[in-house]
């Protein structure tokens, strides 16, 4: 186990590398942070002294050479537009969308096993065709209308949750959370709803389908057989098997949503990283843009590893070292 | 079975009573000395007031911050920290501070904290914009304590203007502050009606009133800003009461919220100007095409084919129908109201057929190809303002194909890489503002010829370029006589018009959305600021 997540640790080295140098190369091809920036009314020397001073007018690769050289000793770089470190910036907008994140996946998973569970049971009862009807909506209605709806209704015509934002938070180990207030429990709910619906008619119809296909299985007449009662059955055979490619969707799609969540972020003015990895985006904010990408891959990396330890407590065939293991 | 069953009731009771525990979240209306909340599109970057003069920025730093010179809602200089200045010769002036002004944190203001601001604000490391354009040419010292010389290099007619554009901070606490300690509060404490309370980055500031300010009292105790940059949010918010005030409402919605109750819009014409660019630097032009698809000699340069273009566009037409009242058409380089406005240049109105003629006598009867760029994310409808100017120069037979990009791509094509060391583009579509207020500021950036060891010309990307008009200008922004200067800025403005040296289409109209029971004058600076947010009476 040790050696094999030493040799994960390495190869997220190698992917880590490979991606500064296309990140790199990237923010550098899409036009010049100087132009969109600098007033109109700095003349040209100053726009000369701007581009010395963001070291723009360097080449690319001494450029990026001065990156690494940064990266190295954990400065990724100061923001063009806040005038602060990149990495510090992304850190105080991290806590608001991984607490997004956590509470869509979260609700994603109460709502769409138990639904799947039931759908999987009694495939031909009203229910589940309502449910598997309400699945497709879930998976097809475009993110931003549901949003603007869900602030519609709920928002403006019955009034019960705040339109946007984040509302109270309590500061624990110097990170604001707003989960534990009210007022940011109220704000939390629409865009998590908003974020887990996606989530949820995938999760819904994955344990929907393996169930369906564990079910006829021998193990599970025979557990029958053996007279264990109905809810251990579907507590522990069905479930655990069920799980596995659940796991490994939700563990992707909590990625996902860390990393991409911008819509609903900007929806609801949530003060989280893919509204700023978007305004970086807009203003050519280099050192921002190139430290979120590398937190990114970082955290995914991070989360694969989980959902692969997770796998083989699932599933004691599985080994993280496969092929010595068996 | 019956378990699933359970699990699946009890989840939804669950969600049933949860729904039933938030019921009633709702915010109090704004009072009188309570809580004014304001949703801005853009998202402040940062307390620091030194750092990067954007709307965003400067409308927050004018809360905490004072300035020497203030601007009013037509950018024209009044009193600020300074009660009085007068140009004791061509290259001095003198500007007398107010007595009994305190800083947030009870110490009184001096000079010394006058020339402390204007040195940071020229030497903040990596700003963006270090404001040198504005102070460079200034040398401060200090006469007695309450009174600061100001001497210039060049007679120098806006230096209160300038001086308008940097905040005052304090000495003291300022001496080594980073930007970071501006954001953190730390450094925050200025003269200005508000006292910084908070600041988290996305999500929102907050002020409180100070209540020893030297000005008239703001009606509001505590001020809060956030910033929700989708035009839909920005208007539920509005309407859900979770905010009492907005900027910068979507034009799509203004018709519904004019109708909707309890809500009122107040508007106030910009100073900027959305305007058409010809190249006029080149012989040859690159997305200039005969309507054989030949190489023509750029047929911008010949006044006539200016002056055709200028009339085959309805711009009262674009700013009614595809600006939906946003936009206010434009005859000259700012709206009325600024300093250097010349209330004698009229709208062109549109004619077809003399457009038609005056192509034909430039040579061209049957008009030619070119390709108009512009943003597609930078001003309102800009990319629908394109297509609508392309059809009607289409109809005069200048057959116009459009290509529009993010802007980030645009400003870079458009200010160089092109052939002959200039702007990629041969016509573009493009924004001017000026922080200053007065028309100077255009001219000597847009209409002066391009001159990089001056620094005139800045953004004249396409090269406009007329002597005559040049010495005028330049003679303009050494002339101290304020009519004199008005008389001579006028006379050019009303020149460059004639000479088509741009085309002004539009002067951008921001319009607030409020809850009906306040009220706001628009300013031409679209500066949201709460201190003038009135309760009616």
């Amino acid at each position: 186990m040790l050696v094999s997540l030493l040799r994960r640790l390495i190869q997220a080295t190698f992917v880590l590398v490979a991606m500064t140098v296309i990140v790199f190369l990237g923010v550098n091809v899409i036009g010049n942070p100087v132009d969109i920036l600098i007033s109109p009314q700095a003349d040209q020397a100053e726009r000369t002294r701007l581009i010395a001073e963001f070291g723009l007018d360097q080449p690319v690769w001494i450029q990026y050479f001065e990156f690494v050289k940064g990266a190295l000793q954990g400065d990724l770089g100061t923001s063009y537009v806040f005038n602060e470190p990149a990495l510090k910036i992304i850190l105080q907008h991290l806590p608001a969308t991984l607490e997004l994140a956590v509470a869509a996946t979260l609700m994603s998973v109460a709502i769409g096993i138990p639904l799947g569970l039931y759908a999987g049971l009694r495939p031909k009862s009203l229910p589940t065709r309502i449910i598997m009807a309400g699945s497709i909506l879930g998976f097809s209605l475009p993110t931003f209308w549901v949003g603007m709806l869900l602030i519609l209704c709920f928002a403006v015509y019955l009034g019960w949750f705040p339109s946007s934002g984040r509302g109270d938070t309590v500061t624990v180990f110097g990170i604001p959370w707003s989960f534990l207030t009210l007022d940011g429990l109220q704000h939390m709910l629409l865009p998590a709803f908003n974020l887990a619906l996606f989530k949820t008619s995938l999760i819904l119809r994955l344990t929907r389908a393996g169930v369906q296909e564990v079910m006829p299985q021998d193990y599970i007449r025979l557990a029958r057989a053996k007279g264990l009662s109905n809810r251990r059955i579907v507590a522990v055979h069905v479930l655990k098997n069920v799980l596995i490619p659940v796991v490994t969707v939700v563990g992707l799609e909590f990625g996902s949503i860390i990393a991409f969540s911008v819509v609903t972020e900007k929806i609801f003015a949530w003060p989280g990283m893919g509204k700023l990895i978007i305004d970086s985006i807009n203003v050519l904010d280099r050192p921002v843009m190139v430290a979120y990408l590398m937190i990114i891959v970082v955290l995914f990396i991070l989360i694969n590893l989980v959902v692969d330890v997770l796998y083989t407590i699932l599933d004691p065939r599985i080994r993280l070292n496969a092929g010595r293991g068996r | 079975m019956n378990v699933q069953r359970r699990t699946f009731l009890g989840g939804a009771g669950a969600l049933l009573a949860a729904a039933s525990l938030f019921q009633g979240a709702r915010v109090l209306a704004a009072e009188r000395d309570g809580t004014l909340t304001i949703a801005f599109a853009s998202e402040t970057s940062s307390v620091d007031p030194h750092w990067h003069i954007v709307t965003a920025n400067s409308s927050v730093s004018q809360h905490i911050f004072d300035r020497l010179v203030h601007l009013d809602a037509t950018q024209t200089p009044v009193p600020g920290l300074a009660t009085a200045w007068k140009s004791v010769d061509d290259n001095t002036w003198e500007f007398v501070l107010r007595e009994g002004v305190t800083f947030h944190d009870g110490a009184p203001l001096t000079v010394e904290d006058v020339i402390f601001s204007y040195e940071r604000a020229q030497n903040v490391p990596g700003a963006i914009f270090n404001l040198r354009a504005y102070l460079g040419d200034k040398t401060f010292e200090k006469v007695d304590e309450k009174t600061l010389r100001v001497r210039t290099q060049q007679s120098n007619p806006l230096v209160p203007i300038e001086l308008s554009t940097t905040a005052i901070i304090s000495r003291r606490i300022g001496e080594g502050a980073t930007s970071a300690d501006y954001n953190s509060g730390k450094a925050a404490i200025g003269t200005g009606p508000f006292k910084f309370v908070e600041y988290v980055p996305g999500a929102r500031i907050v002020m409180e009133r100070h209540d020893a300010y030297w000005g008239a009292k703001p009606e509001w105790r505590k001020v809060v800003i956030q910033p929700i940059a989708v035009g839909g949010s920005r208007v539920a918010a509005l309407q859900a009461g979770d905010v009492d005030m907005i900027d910068s409402v979507p034009p799509a919605d203004i018709a519904h919220l004019e109708s909707a109750a309890g809500v009122a819009l107040e508007r106030g014409v910009a100073n900027r100007m959305i305007f058409l660019s010809f190249d006029q630097g080149r012989k040859v032009s690159p997305f200039v095409r005969g309507k054989d698809g030949s190489e023509i000699p750029n047929p911008f340069l010949d006044l006539r084919v200016r002056q055709a273009i200028n009339l085959a566009i309805d711009k009262k037409a674009i700013a009614a129908r595809i600006l939906e009242g946003n936009g206010q058409a434009a005859e000259q380089l700012v709206p009325p109201g600024i300093f250097g406005h010349n209330a004698g240049i009229k709208l062109v109105e549109p004619d077809i057929a003399k457009a038609k003629a005056l192509l034909a006598e430039a040579g061209l009867p049957d008009g030619f190809r070119v390709t108009l760029h512009g943003p597609n994310d930078r001003f309102i409808r800009d990319t629908a303002v394109v297509q609508a100017v392309a059809q009607m120069l289409t109809r005069i037979g200048i057959a116009t194909e459009v290509e529009t990009m993010p802007g980030t791509v645009f400003y870079k094509r458009a200010s160089g890489g092109g052939p002959e060391d200039g702007s990629e583009f041969s016509f573009f579509l493009i924004g001017y503002g000026a922080a200053t207020g007065e028309v100077s500021a255009a001219l000597r950036n847009l209409v002066h010829s391009f001159d990089k060891s001056k620094g005139f010309g800045s953004n004249n990307r396409l090269r406009y370029s007329n002597r005559e008009l040049d010495a005028m200008i330049e003679k303009g922004l050494g002339t101290l006589d304020d009519d004199a200067r008005r008389a001579l800025f006028e006379e050019v403005c009303a020149r460059a018009m004639n000479d088509v040296a741009v085309l002004p289409l539009y002067y951008p109209i921001s319009v607030w959305g409020m809850k009906n029971s306040l009220t706001y004058a628009g300013r031409t600076d679209e500066r949201t600021l709460a201190f003038d947010v009135t309760m009616k009476a």
